[in-house]
């Protein structure tokens, strides 16, 4: 669960540092900012201030701006659901807003799940929460030929390990642009 | 519902190169209720390293029917039927006997073995084995085939194949593997920098179709194992996986999502036709066949939970098999006789092999580990194959189902071996 605290916060502070206030060139700066940064920055980070629930997840309060709302680009789930937590809603609104205003934006959504049941099952559980994640931003108005899905199901874990935390950080969809 | 499990753990060490096959066995107990019998050593020409009598051994003791008596256990060494005192066998409480010898001849070498009933004194089968310079481990597999049919009355399983995948984390490599059904003589048949999965025997043992990710996104390959030719098969969008061949060898049931959700479809190798035969908004996942073809299962979350269900190909709905066994059951596969499943349940202590009655729906757990994956019966249904993954890598483990458990595992330097298939007999 500390991991995805990092996560969060890492994002928060890329775009402290990166953007101030908005505009739009260092937004879409940031929202191409490679997955690989992502990857290596969270796990040496140490603390947080950002506004999170005990679950860790954040708050959906209205309180994050709607860069700091698009700089999230991992849905996480339940064990074993595909259904996406409204928990999510806003980071998801955020992102459509993004893509319906940027016609040209493809987004690739790459469901994934922890290493527990079958390789198979969950590989069609992983294309099923990309699935939710697309149903949803569709709805917000997304085009069908700006969206992808892959599923890699439990091949592609963020976290190596088991244990609730490292399995809760690889039932995702990560969004990537 | 645990049944006591008395292992004998066999504990095989591949050599880190894969080409490698230098293999330490451990046998941390014996299965009690096996039957005693000692496999004599044979007589060997000189230039031999290794006797059959080993391999014979350690057949018999993976198939959880047997139980070889200790070498220092063995009063005398006969190599033929004329030179057996059958006082010191009964002694050692053995009932059955095996005794032979190598020869040289022009071509190779000749093996002749005998199967001694030791109460009775007589021979239950003598055989004259010739094979050439590389045929050493096959000829062996071939006598325990022969030991096991004589003894237990079924086919044996010695001489078939298992594949199944290495991942090599320091090269990140992913290897489809063949072995014999010993861990014995691994052929990788292909690499990939990208996630392999669920490979499985088409019934004449020539090609495999498994799924890889290659390409980015999953796809079905069947490969000739001979030419190594490879066909791709990609159904619409989404997710092509979950291969199983038809006991007639010409379709293929796999799962594809190109509608958006995972239903089960047959696909016909020999006109690439495609046919739905699932269609549900729950995930249907692992199809897999019955031996005449007749009807298939497969892992469905329609009842909320995976569960496995049957489907006819008589136009009537799918129906459930497993109840009572937990909130999770999935990866099934058909015993030969069709009335019982081997599957992966999850239960209070993790995902583990469990051997499921259809009729009776009685259960009981072959393994005793917390993240197994994979099950698959050896052909005549006496043994069954699993992955077992614990501290981040995986090994892959021999069980017999009669409750005497028999297990092997097999681990890899590093890296870890997975998804293991067991082969049909071929000859």
């Amino acid at each position: 669960m500390m991991a995805r605290i990092f996560f969060f916060f890492i994002w928060i502070v890329i775009f402290i540092i990166s953007s101030g206030c908005s505009n739009n060139s260092t937004r879409t700066d940031a929202l191409t900012a490679s997955k690989a940064d992502q990857a290596n920055s969270f796990p040496n980070q140490g603390g947080s201030s950002v506004p999170l629930n005990q679950s860790g997840k954040i708050k959906s309060q209205g309180v994050e701006s709607e860069e700091d709302l698009r700089a999230i680009r991992v849905i996480y789930f339940d064990y074993d659901t595909a259904t996406v937590s409204s928990e999510f809603r806003q980071v998801l609104e955020a992102h459509a807003a993004y893509l319906t205003d940027n016609f040209t934006a493809r987004v690739v959504l790459e469901g994934h799940t922890d290493e527990r049941g079958t390789r198979e099952y969950n590989l069609a559980l992983g294309e099923n929460r990309a699935l939710s994640v697309k149903r949803q931003l569709s709805i917000m108005g997304v085009r069908e030929s700006q969206m992808d899905l892959v599923s890699f199901g439990e091949e592609r874990p963020d976290m190596l390990g088991q244990g609730e935390e490292v399995f809760s950080l690889n039932r995702r969809v990560e969004l990537v642009y | 519902m645990y049944f006591d499990l008395r292992k004998l753990i066999l504990f095989v060490l591949l050599a880190s190169q894969i080409c490698a096959e230098e293999l330490m066995i451990e046998i941390d107990s014996g299965a009690v209720e096996a039957l005693p019998i000692a496999v004599v050593p044979f007589e060997i020409p000189a230039s031999f390293e290794k006797n059959p009598a080993e391999i014979i051994k350690f057949d018999l003791s993976m198939s959880g029917k047997f139980l070889p008596l200790p070498e220092n256990s063995m009063i005398s060494n006969p190599t033929s039927l004329e030179a057996v005192n059958f006082k010191d066998w009964r002694i050692a409480g053995v009932e059955n006997l095996i005794v032979g010898r190598v020869m040289e001849n022009d071509n190779g070498y000749t093996i002749v073995f005998s199967l001694i009933d030791v109460f009775r004194e007589t021979e239950l089968i003598t055989r004259k084995i010739s094979y050439k310079f590389d045929g050493f481990r096959k000829a062996s597999h071939h006598i325990s085939d022969l030991i096991y049919q004589e003894l237990v009355g079924k086919r044996g399983n010695f001489s078939t194949q298992i594949a199944y995948v290495v991942f090599k984390a320091s090269k990140k490599e992913y290897q489809l593997v063949i072995s014999d059904s010993d861990g014995h003589n691994p052929r990788p048949v292909f690499r990939s920098g990208q996630p392999l999965l669920s490979p499985a025997w088409s019934p004449s043992g020539d090609s495999l179709a498994y799924v890889s990710f290659e390409d980015g996104r999953s796809a079905i390959f069947v490969q000739e194992l001979k030419t190594g030719l490879r066909q791709k098969i990609r159904i619409g969008k989404g997710i092509t996986a979950s291969p199983a061949f038809s006991p007639d060898g010409e379709k293929l049931v796999l799962t594809s999502s190109k509608d958006g959700n995972s239903n089960l479809y047959l696909y016909n190798l020999g006109n690439d036709s495609v046919e739905q035969i699932t269609s549900h908004g729950a995930i249907d996942t692992e199809g897999s066949w019955s031996s005449d073809g007749a009807s298939l299962i497969f892992t469905s979350g329609r009842s909320g939970g995976a569960q496995i269900y049957n489907l006819g190909f008589d136009g009537s709905p799918p129906k459930r098999l497993t109840f009572g066994l937990g909130p999770y059951n999935a990866n099934a596969e058909y015993s030969q006789d069709g009335k019982s499943l081997v599957l992966i349940s999850r239960g209070g202590q993790g995902h583990r092999v469990c051997l499921y009655d259809i009729s009776s729906q009685e259960w009981r757990f072959l393994s005793d580990s917390a993240l197994d994956e994979s099950p698959s019966f050896s052909p005549n249904g006496d043994m069954v194959i699993y992955s077992s993954k614990a501290q981040g890598s995986s090994k892959l483990i021999v069980i017999s189902t009669d409750g005497s458990m028999t297990s092997r595992k097999f681990t890899l330097g590093e890296g870890d071996i997975r998804e293991p298939a067991w082969g049909p007999i071929t000859d």
